[in-house]
């Protein structure tokens, strides 16, 4: 008699039963299954993936994500108005947009770890800075502003009489009527361009970026690549995305987006990672996830969390 | 005295140290080569050689210790599968783009965008996520116990004063109802499927 899918199903789900206690001795009659029938692999294929969903479903429900707050801030308090007291999560949580003072003096405008701001400029433009993040601004009507460190995203209003140019150290990026996104740390200066036109200089060099393309400037030299549009500055989305970059450099962009302070055993820290992270607010669920995703233990030790080399593999 | 150069072994309630043995998870890896590259092979993956060398990289350095190693592999081997899939899934749109540009269109005309398949990947986990709750909280109580906490199912029998064939009752129920759900036209397993048949191995 036939097997129906029903069956195959039963037995697809016993196997996957026997897996994760432990299939051991098993092992040889449970590939024997699978070879058996492509109706069997395909049985078990879709419930390996529904059993990998019900994982994040079920781990996701430890906790409830806290609603994100808006609050629009008064020109002259500065971000230490928070208060140091105030706790990472907090920041985590916090996105505040910044109306820039009229014809005030140049002001340095700076986030904290974990906490993202949006600075609407006179011409329509809108500045959206992620946590740990400086940037210098002549004041509401430049269209001259200065990356310190960080990252920022621009979304600017094209005027071709007055150009908009972000400086970063020696480089200038000037716009042509676009959206895109730079980050500046110690070690490297990415641009990358969602939307129109951006001109990069750096010395003598000069190179015009179009949509979907990013500049990645390091120690080791200048690389051009091309990207996805939806991935430009995806942490305004707490989306996290990678191909083949250094471990340390996700749990950097990790800890400007949230300011979670996290230490990475140096080991890992040049393995490369491929892939698109999204995390929950909650910041233990999140770290945890972090952890899986990059195939790291984690070990919370008071306010810091450590990623460790996996001493276990299985879930 | 270097970890390396010890293998642990788990004897009973203790824990023994065997200088310069392999340790139990690299032999486990090494006798049963055959019936992993299988398994990987059954299980879809295009390279199962690359794959083996990769389930060695990552069980080299694993210092915990099993009274069952095969079973620890072959949990380990189910998972690399699932992360490698879920990986190359974008990474392979990324080489089309790179690497074909002549196939562009052609590659990227019938995918769903990043963020659509971002999208689609959330709902996957909030349909799982509302299934579970349709169980019952004391069936996904038990669910919760033996996939995140990892219990088997006699432990579970006795965190929950029934018998065993209950648990696996449970344990079935959900499967079932999750499985039903990947049924539903809208889920990504077609896509999954393709990505499973071109997934290439990074080095």
């Amino acid at each position: 008699m036939k097997r129906t899918d029903h069956d195959r199903r039963a037995e697809a789900i016993a196997w996957m039963i026997r897996l994760r206690e432990g299939v051991g001795p098993e092992t040889e009659e449970f590939v024997s299954w699978l070879e058996e029938s492509a109706g069997n692999r395909t049985a078990f294929d879709q419930l390996a993936w529904a059993d990998a969903d019900a994982f994040g479903a079920l781990e996701d429900q430890r906790s409830v994500p806290p609603a994100r707050e808006f609050v629009t801030m008064p020109a002259t308090r500065s971000r230490w108005w928070l208060g140091p007291a105030v706790g990472a999560a907090i920041a985590a949580a916090f996105s505040a947009v910044l109306l820039f003072p009229r014809g005030a003096a140049p002001q340095l405008i700076s986030t904290g770890p974990g906490e993202q701001r949006t600075i609407a400029l006179a011409d329509g433009s809108r500045i959206e800075l992620n946590g740990d993040t400086r940037l210098l601004v002549g004041n509401r009507q430049s269209r001259d502003v200065s990356l310190q460190s960080g990252q920022a995203y621009f979304a600017v209003v094209h005027d071709p009489t007055r150009p908009f140019r972000v400086r970063v150290g020696k480089a200038t990026i000037e716009d042509v009527g676009t959206a895109f996104a730079i980050t500046r740390d110690a070690n490297r200066l990415e641009v990358s361009v969602e939307e129109g036109r951006v001109e990069f200089q750096s010395g003598p060099n000069s190179v015009t970026l179009g949509a979907g393309e990013a500049i990645n400037s390091s120690a080791t030299g200048m690389r051009a690549t091309k990207i996805d549009r939806s991935d430009v500055a995806g942490w305004r989305k707490g989306i996290f995305s990678y191909s083949g970059r250094p471990i340390g450099e996700v749990v950097e962009d990790v800890e400007r987006a949230r300011g979670y302070r996290l230490d990475v055993d140096s080991q890992a820290k040049s393995r490369p990672f491929s892939g698109t992270i999204v995390l929950p607010q909650d910041p233990t669920a999140a770290v945890r996830k972090l952890g899986l995703l990059l195939g790291l233990d984690v070990i919370q030790r008071g306010e810091r969390w450590q990623l460790r080399s996996k001493t276990s593999v299985a879930k | 005295m270097t970890r390396s150069g010890f293998g642990a072994r788990a004897s009973g309630a203790g824990l023994r140290l065997v200088e310069g043995s392999q340790r139990p998870l690299q032999i486990a890896l090494l006798e049963n080569r055959g019936l992993l590259l299988r398994f990987l092979a059954a299980r879809g993956v295009p390279d199962p050689e690359d794959v083996y060398q990769e389930l060695w990289a990552r069980l080299v350095n694993d210092h915990s210790i099993s009274h069952d190693p095969l079973s620890y592999v072959m949990k380990s081997a189910h998972n690399l599968v699932i992360d490698r899939i879920r990986s190359s899934r974008q990474r392979l749109l990324r080489e089309k783009a790179f690497h074909e540009l002549s196939d562009v269109t052609d590659g990227l005309a019938g995918e769903a965008s990043r963020s659509d398949r971002i999208l689609i990947a959330r709902q996957e986990v909030e349909r799982a996520r509302s299934a579970i709750s349709e169980l019952g909280e004391r069936n996904s109580k038990i669910f919760y116990r033996f996939r995140v906490d990892g219990l088997s199912r006699p432990e579970i029998a006795r965190e929950f004063a029934i018998s065993v064939s209950a648990v696996e009752k449970h344990l079935s129920r959900a499967y079932r109802r999750l499985t039903e759900l990947a049924d539903a036209p809208d889920v990504s397993s077609p896509e999954r499927g393709s990505v499973i048949m071109a997934a290439k191995t990074e080095q």
